[in-house]
């Protein structure tokens, strides 16, 4: 037995018989087994062999390199078995690998040895295989189907020597030639994937679908090329649990591969340990190697060590016909490979952050209004549920930008979600303030934002959100008051110029009533200006600031209760809206007037204690407010007496204040 | 059908269950219609409805007649009509819970405009005030008496309540908080009672006031801790 050193893998079979056996060496046996097949591994630890599919859970670069010792039983060889990059662009993943330790070589001796004087020439062929670089593409459809092919360049030589006779006029003789026989072919392959759950994935792949050859050959009786009979490869990945899985690869030679893998983490590093078998239908024994991988990797950076242990002997020496008749298939592994020990490097470059968190949806909770801008600071206008995919808990941090409104992105408070769990995200804006004086209805383009700790956004939502113009009202009077911060000073002026007319009237006024008179005569004063007109029709309220009310004279009940409001508000007399809201949707809103005046004076304004309500005041002391009916455009005390009586009945006497079907909603 | 119509008439009764006849009156009795600021003399045969308020002076009385149901306010009391009904427990409960609402400070009060100084003179009070404040309240504390002896205790305290709130001199009648405070132990409404009798204890009480206020708390205790 006879040993030759080359690169990857070395024998040296002499011939010794002419026994014909047809071997076909299993396709799917990877680097590693099903130490990480697939989707499932977070590196790619597999390479066409055991993935022909080819797609990878890589997020960006990926960069991989191979070395391997293979033991004979004289010498051990070692070589750079392959380079790889990859690289993911959204769903399309692309992978190239140059492989200069994946030939193989075998001498033969022909057995013809010829005797030259002293000398012995020994006639030898020379069979060599390389596979020199291969490339793959898999597209990702939906994150649970791929489809990928491949292409793989190999070169297959045959090196012959041969006794030629040389016949001349003056000498016959012998002399040796080296002939060369050659082929160079280009293997592509399909292969589709699918996750029918999250942690299954079946697939199906070909094996020498295509192939582009192109061959110089002499004449030769010897058939040196590898045996390129189609085939399909069937298989699946089961990852029940994160440290548990099984995957088996069965191709339709009648080979199969079959092996799990577990793990844990220690100290932050994941060791993954695995073990394979595999059954190659031409080999013996039935189980004719095992596969046990270690893998650690942390966040960036992977490496792996395995061995491939043969069950039997493979230093058997060959004849060239005998090897010609058996062909082999795949160049690492074959009927003439020996055990080997392969440690890998995989180095993630990837500088798109891991995907921690996924937004599986948000909803639009309010349109906006851009007079009520205030209001979405405090309350959100959409609410978004988030996954925590990730193993740990999760700093999300919301944010959204609406161009109609947003100058810049707003940033929502974030929100800490358990590993894999959901929770709801709310968001938040703030209306720019170039942005705020609308005034047209608008459907803006809402961009949701999600990211982690790095500032990088993770996912993104786009979905229409109404803005209406400045005018428009959600017709809650809770929100009324909005419509009283524009154009203050205009009320105060209004106020002021009124009061300033009465002068001797307020000054001559008992102290405790001050209040309840410059109510008295701004109302009069207001109801002499005023009149009611309906809102216009139109599927959104609509509310006048108070200057539009003051210069156009007029509005309906909300305009009338904004305005006069505003007026009060403005002189400092604390005022509230009283809402009341009917059974059949139609509301009414009319004001309610601080008068200052304590509980037991009532008699100072009135005599019938059904036309006022006590409220305390900061001091704790009760204080007596007035109802005021803003759409009584006559005189004051009719607009009390009728907002009096209708407080009366349906906010004491039907209980309205209690069943909230009438509210006091102060304006500040 | 059927189920229908008897809401139909329940609802009719309810609407229409506050139209009032005077059967009988004896000496000065005024009634207060709606939101008037003047009173006017009722007279034997006078129409009345929900919204006025009748008031007795010593030693006058008024009879009612409503569907058939007599009513009798004696003197010394004023009562508003819409008072005399029946209303449920949970009503009750959410008006009581509202008083305390209602109660609550208003709004934000710093406001320049209420801190600043204001000069004027002080005029004298309403000229025309029909009954002084004092004296309405209290008449409304004894008329709020009699519509709980009539049989509606519930509607009663929500008068007392409103009372106590509206005339705050009547804060002070101790005998006629501790009587309505009763009212809610009769009701069974045991914490609201003791919530009632605890804010009488902190007020001046006699040596008999005391003692029933203490008794009627040790009373609420141990039904409390029977429950």
């Amino acid at each position: 037995m006879k040993y030759s050193k080359f690169a990857c893998v070395l024998a040296i079979i002499f011939l010794t018989g002419n026994s014909k056996t047809e071997i076909f060496a299993q396709q799917s046996l990877g680097f590693w087994g099903g130490s990480a097949a697939q989707e499932l591994g977070k590196f790619r630890l597999n390479s066409f062999e055991m993935n022909p599919v080819n797609f990878s859970n890589t997020r960006d670069w990926e960069i991989s390199a191979v070395y391997g010792t293979e033991f004979a039983a004289s010498t051990t060889s070692s070589n750079l078995y392959m380079f790889s990059i990859s690289k993911k662009i959204g769903s399309h993943y692309l992978y190239a690998r140059y492989s200069p330790g994946l030939q193989l070589e075998f001498n033969f001796n022909s057995g013809t040895n010829i005797i030259l004087g002293d000398s012995v020439e020994i006639l030898n062929s020379n069979i060599k295989y390389k596979e020199k670089f291969g490339l793959g593409y898999s597209y990702n459809i939906g994150k649970v189907f791929d489809f990928g092919i491949t292409f793989r360049y190999f070169t297959e030589e045959l090196t012959e020597d041969k006794l030629t006779p040389v016949f001349s006029d003056t000498l016959n003789y012998f002399t040796t030639e080296s002939q060369l026989s050659s082929n160079k072919f280009l293997r592509g392959d399909l292969g589709i994937s699918f996750s029918l759950l999250e942690n299954l994935i079946v697939s199906a792949a070909s094996y020498n679908l295509f192939l582009i050859e192109s061959k110089q050959l002499a004449v030769t009786e010897t058939d040196f090329e590898m045996d390129k009979s189609k085939g399909a490869i069937l298989g699946f990945d089961y990852q029940p649990v994160k440290y548990f899985g099984v995957s088996a690869r069965y191709e339709t030679s009648s080979s199969f591969t079959a092996g799990l893998n577990t793990g844990f983490n220690l100290f932050g590093n994941d060791i993954q340990l695995s073990a394979n078998i595999f059954h190659d239908e031409k080999q013996t024994p039935y189980f004719a190697a095992v596969m046990p991988s270690l893998n650690i990797s942390r966040a960036n950076f992977s490496l792996s060590f395995s061995w491939l242990n043969y069950s039997s002997g493979r230093d058997v020496e060959r004849s060239l016909k005998e090897f010609s008749n058996n062909r082999i298939s795949n160049i690492f592994n074959n009927q003439y490979s020996h055990n080997k020990l392969l440690l890998s490097a995989n180095i993630s470059l990837s500088f798109i952050p891991e995907k921690k968190i996924k937004f599986l949806d948000v909803k639009i909770t309010k349109q906006i209004f851009p007079t009520m801008a205030e209001k979405y600071i405090n309350e959100p206008f959409a609410i978004g549920r988030i996954l925590n995919i990730s193993d740990k808990p999760v700093t999300v941090k919301p944010s959204s930008y609406i161009s109609a409104i947003n100058d810049e992105k707003i940033e929502s408070p974030p929100v800490v979600i358990a590993p894999k769990d959901t929770a709801d995200v709310h968001f938040f804006t703030i209306l720019s303030k170039d942005k705020k004086y609308i005034t047209k209805r608008t459907i803006s383009e809402a961009n949701f934002y999600i990211s982690t700790n790095s500032s990088e956004t993770e996912e993104q939502i786009q979905k229409p959100i109404l803005i209406n113009d400045m005018n428009s009202w959600d017709g809650k009077v809770s929100t009324l008051k909005y419509f009283l911060d524009n154009n203050y000073q205009s009320a105060a002026d209004f106020a002021k110029s009124i009061l300033a007319v009465h002068k001797t009237e307020i000054e001559q006024t008992d102290l405790r009533l001050k209040n309840f008179i410059k109510t008295k005569i701004l109302f009069n004063n207001f109801a002499k200006l005023m009149v009611y007109v309906a809102d216009p029709r139109s599927s959104v309220e609509y509310v006048q600031f108070p200057s539009e009310t003051l210069k156009l004279k007029g509005g309906d009940c909300d305009d009338l209760s904004t305005a006069f409001g505003s007026l009060l508000e403005s002189i400092g007399i604390q005022t509230a809206f009283v809402d009341y809201r009917a059974k059949d949707g139609v509301s009414h809103v009319n004001l309610i007037v601080n008068t200052n005046i304590k509980a037991g004076q009532y008699s100072l304004i009135t005599n019938n204690d059904k036309k006022y309500f006590v409220r305390k005041n900061i001091n704790g002391d009760d204080e007596i407010w007035i109802p005021v009916e803003t759409t009584s455009l006559t005189d004051f005390d009719k607009a009390w007496s009728i907002a009096a009586e209708k407080f009366q009945k349906e906010a004491i006497e039907n209980l309205g204040l209690a069943k909230g079907t009438v509210q006091i909603v102060d304006i500040y | 059908m059927k189920k229908l119509t008897i809401i139909i008439f329940l609802f009719s009764v309810s609407v229409f269950a506050q139209e009032f006849t005077v059967t009988k009156v004896n000496g000065k009795v005024m009634v207060l219609k709606g939101t008037d600021e003047k009173a006017t003399l009722v007279k034997k045969g006078d129409q009345l409805n929900g919204n006025d308020l009748l008031i007795t002076d010593n030693n006058s009385l008024i009879q009612l007649d409503n569907k058939g149901k007599i009513f009798l306010l004696k003197s010394n009391s004023a009562l508003g009509l819409n008072n005399i009904k029946n209303i449920s427990i949970n009503d009750l409960l959410l008006q009581l819970a509202v008083e305390d609402i209602k109660r609550l400070p208003g709004g934000n009060q710093k406001s320049n405009g209420r801190t600043t100084a204001v000069y004027g003179s002080e005029i004298g009070k309403n000229s025309s005030v029909v009954i002084s404040e004092d004296l309405l309240g209290e008449k409304k504390l004894n008329g709020a008496k009699q519509l709980s002896e009539e049989g509606y205790p519930k509607s009663a305290i929500l008068v007392a309540r409103e009372t106590f709130r509206k005339h705050p001199k009547t804060k002070k009648m101790i005998n006629s908080r501790i009587y309505f405070a009763n009212q809610l132990y009769n009701l069974k409404l045991y914490e609201e009672a003791t919530s009632e009798f605890v804010k009488i204890q902190k007020l001046n009480l006699s040596k008999i006031q005391k003692a029933e206020v203490d008794k009627m708390l040790r009373k609420i205790n141990l039904k409390l801790a029977s429950q």
